[in-house]
């Protein structure tokens, strides 16, 4: 199944977008000054009174910034408890850590040496709370910048002052970065769905402009009314099935694939992300207007297309396989519901699950007779449609008599 | 329930004149010149008294009051408004018979698009059946016989709208019921049957053999829909002034 995830801005954030870049720099932040720490304060430890300790100490800060770094950039927007938490701990431990720098040195001289990497606990308050998380988790470590200190003068509050000034910039610069990619992310939809429009209307209006010519031209020598009535009825409704697609409004949205396959059928038209919801009732609809591909002789009669009135959503990837599950019905009934046969498709919404009723009028089966088939090797409705529905953990149900048409019901979970 | 009993009376008259030997008194509103003359002369053809056309909103008021037809068929894309308003003019009401009128009117809703919430809108604003203009003319000129003799005319696209707005007010309101006030109409099991058949595209014939029940069974089960559809309305109106009320007395 060939999914393209095309999302536009992809290549200018990498995974995890402006948040990921965000938690990604911090890491490199976090990796710098902890480099910084073992060059300059590292290499006295053995010369301070518990060489142990101090080792420990430094052991503490590599584990940890290795840990937060790898965790906090994945659960930052999916897991915001996850994130939470990560973050707490991360202000724990940058308090822990600077409340114990007198391990690395004893004197009290260098603790602005460590002070650095612990602000990487301010910064990560930050990305997670905005200017108000920045904030508190700058107080926090100021708080704890005086308190190892044990008093208040120049040597504790400068420490302090920039603890407290970057947290708030940085977390508004980050709620900044975070709302702008918010907006190109809509922009970019609305894109995707004016493009997805035009190809509609330029299919649409090529066809109408062919049948209109062919009128012109062929009305004087005397195309019959029927057929003429025939060519319109088809144009009209190709029209206003474009007019129920959804235009700018509506995103995420379907979106061809360039290249199509030999046939051009049963390619899914759906980009972005597999896990977002995406409206059945388009997807359906031009289903349904799809003629049959060639080799089937028969001309298909209408289908007329029912939707609830309110978008169906359903996960891309299922989408993607309900729709061509239909299409498999839909085929089926041009193959064999006999010529002209008329179908109806009603698409319906129980909240928890999906359902997608196929119904033609045409010659309808024996009982057993998809079983049969499917038994005797004619696998066409039995894995086409039966194999992709119950992948989903639905339900397909077929009934039909004898000249009494054929229903389909399709039904997924959601 | 006599709530639910008035509301019949009133929206769905059981007569509306055309077997009372006059013929029924037609009047047809759309923006559209050449549609409105076609639709006229076939409903001529067929028997009809098309007494007025009107291509706006505002000229539908003028022309349904001057007229006071029996009958009207209604585009919902007119260029000054929503047919919709025509709709809440001409039934008003179920405490106040329409002032427009003076008689109850019946209202086919024929639409160039599916504008579903318009169409739901339409229904549930009294109008008593609704089918696209791609109809075939003899479609059309049946359905508007059907309208005239106060039966429902559902297609399948309206049957589908209709459900989905049943189930969708079904998961809103959930167990609880706001107390005080009247609990909305839900469908039965039986109605929801056959308006899924009717929204696979069965005629009401069809449905009738497929569930074993009369022709005429099936008629009341999608007349009875719709009367909750158009009910459920009022209620929604009804809950909604109740609680401003109360927001006003706080």
């Amino acid at each position: 199944m060939p999914l393209r995830m095309l999302r536009g801005s992809d290549r200018l954030r990498g995974p995890e977008g402006v948040r990921g870049a965000l938690w990604r720099s911090l890491a490199v932040f976090r990796l710098a000054t902890v480099l910084y720490a073992v060059v300059t304060v590292g290499r006295d430890v053995g010369q301070t009174a518990h060489p142990v300790n101090g080792i420990v100490w430094f052991g503490v800060l590599v584990v940890w910034s290795v840990v937060i770094s790898l965790f906090a950039p994945a659960s930052d927007g999916r897991r915001p408890r996850v994130r939470t938490a990560l973050v707490v701990a991360d202000v724990a431990v940058c308090t822990a850590i600077m409340m114990t720098t007198d391990v690395v040195s004893p004197d009290g001289s260098a603790d602005v040496l460590p002070a650095l990497w612990t602000g990487s606990g301010v910064f990560s308050a930050a990305l997670a709370g905005g200017t108000a998380g920045g904030i508190i988790g700058g107080v926090t470590l100021a708080a704890a910048s005086v308190a190892a200190r044990g008093s208040v003068d120049d040597v504790s509050i400068r420490p302090a002052v920039l603890f407290v000034l970057s947290g708030a910039i940085v977390g508004y610069l980050s709620r900044t970065a975070i709302r702008a990619e918010a907006a190109l992310t809509q922009v970019l939809a609305v894109q995707a769905g004016k493009a997805e429009r035009e190809r509609l209307a330029r299919n649409v209006h090529d066809s109408v402009l062919q049948v209109l010519s062919l009128i012109a031209r062929e009305a004087p020598r005397g195309l019959s009314p029927a057929e003429v009535a025939r060519l319109a009825a088809g144009q009209e409704s190709a029209l206003r099935d474009l007019l129920r697609t959804p235009g700018a409004s509506q995103a995420p949205v379907a979106q061809r694939p360039p290249g199509r396959g030999p046939c051009g059928r049963g390619h899914s038209g759906l980009s972005g992300p597999a896990a977002a919801g995406v409206d059945l009732g388009p997807l359906l609809t031009e289903a349904a207007r799809t003629p049959p591909p060639l080799p089937q002789p028969l001309r298909r009669g209408p289908v007329t297309v029912s939707t609830p009135g309110a978008p169906v959503e359903l996960r891309a990837d299922h989408a993607v396989e309900v729709v061509a599950a239909v299409r498999a019905v839909l085929d089926n009934v041009a193959a064999h519901a006999g010529p002209g046969a008329s179908a109806w498709l009603l698409l319906e919404d129980d909240g928890d699950s999906v359902a997608v009723t196929v119904r033609d009028d045409g010659i309808g089966i024996a009982p057993g007779r998809v079983v049969r088939a499917a038994a005797e090797g004619r696998l066409g409705l039995a894995v086409s449609v039966c194999g992709r529905i119950r992948e989903l953990g639905g339900d397909v149900v077929i009934t039909g008599r004898p000249g009494e048409g054929t229903e389909v019901e399709l039904r997924v979970p959601r | 329930m006599s709530r639910a009993d008035s509301t019949d009376e009133v929206d769905h008259p059981d007569d509306t004149g055309g077997a009372a030997g006059r013929t029924t008194r037609v009047v047809v509103v759309d923006d559209h010149p050449l549609w409105r003359e076609a639709l006229s002369r076939d409903l001529g053809e067929a028997g009809f008294t098309v007494v007025g056309t009107a291509g706006s909103v505002a000229q539908a008021l003028r022309v349904l009051a001057a007229t006071r037809p029996d009958l009207v068929v209604l585009d919902l894309g007119l260029p000054d408004g929503s047919g919709v308003e025509v709709i809440r003019a001409l039934v008003g009401s179920a405490e106040a018979p329409h002032p427009l009128t003076g008689a109850p009117v019946s209202v086919l809703v024929v639409s160039a698009s599916g504008e579903q919430a318009d169409v739901l809108d339409a229904v549930r604003a009294g109008a008593s059946g609704y089918l696209l203009k791609s109809a075939r003319p003899e479609e059309l000129v049946d359905a508007v016989r059907r309208t005239a003799r106060g039966t429902a005319v559902f297609t399948a696209g309206l049957a589908a709208l209709v459900l989905g707005d049943m189930a969708r007010a079904a998961r809103d309101q959930g167990p609880r019921s706001e107390a005080g006030s009247p609990p909305a109409p839900r469908l039965t099991p039986r109605e929801i049957e056959v308006l899924r058949l009717v929204a696979k595209g069965l005629s009401s014939r069809d449905a009738a053999r497929r569930l074993s029940v009369s022709h005429r069974t099936v008629q009341n089960h999608v007349h009875n829909v719709l009367a909750k559809l158009q009910l459920r309305n009022r209620v929604e109106l009804t809950r909604f002034a109740v609680r401003e009320g109360y927001d006003d007395a706080s």
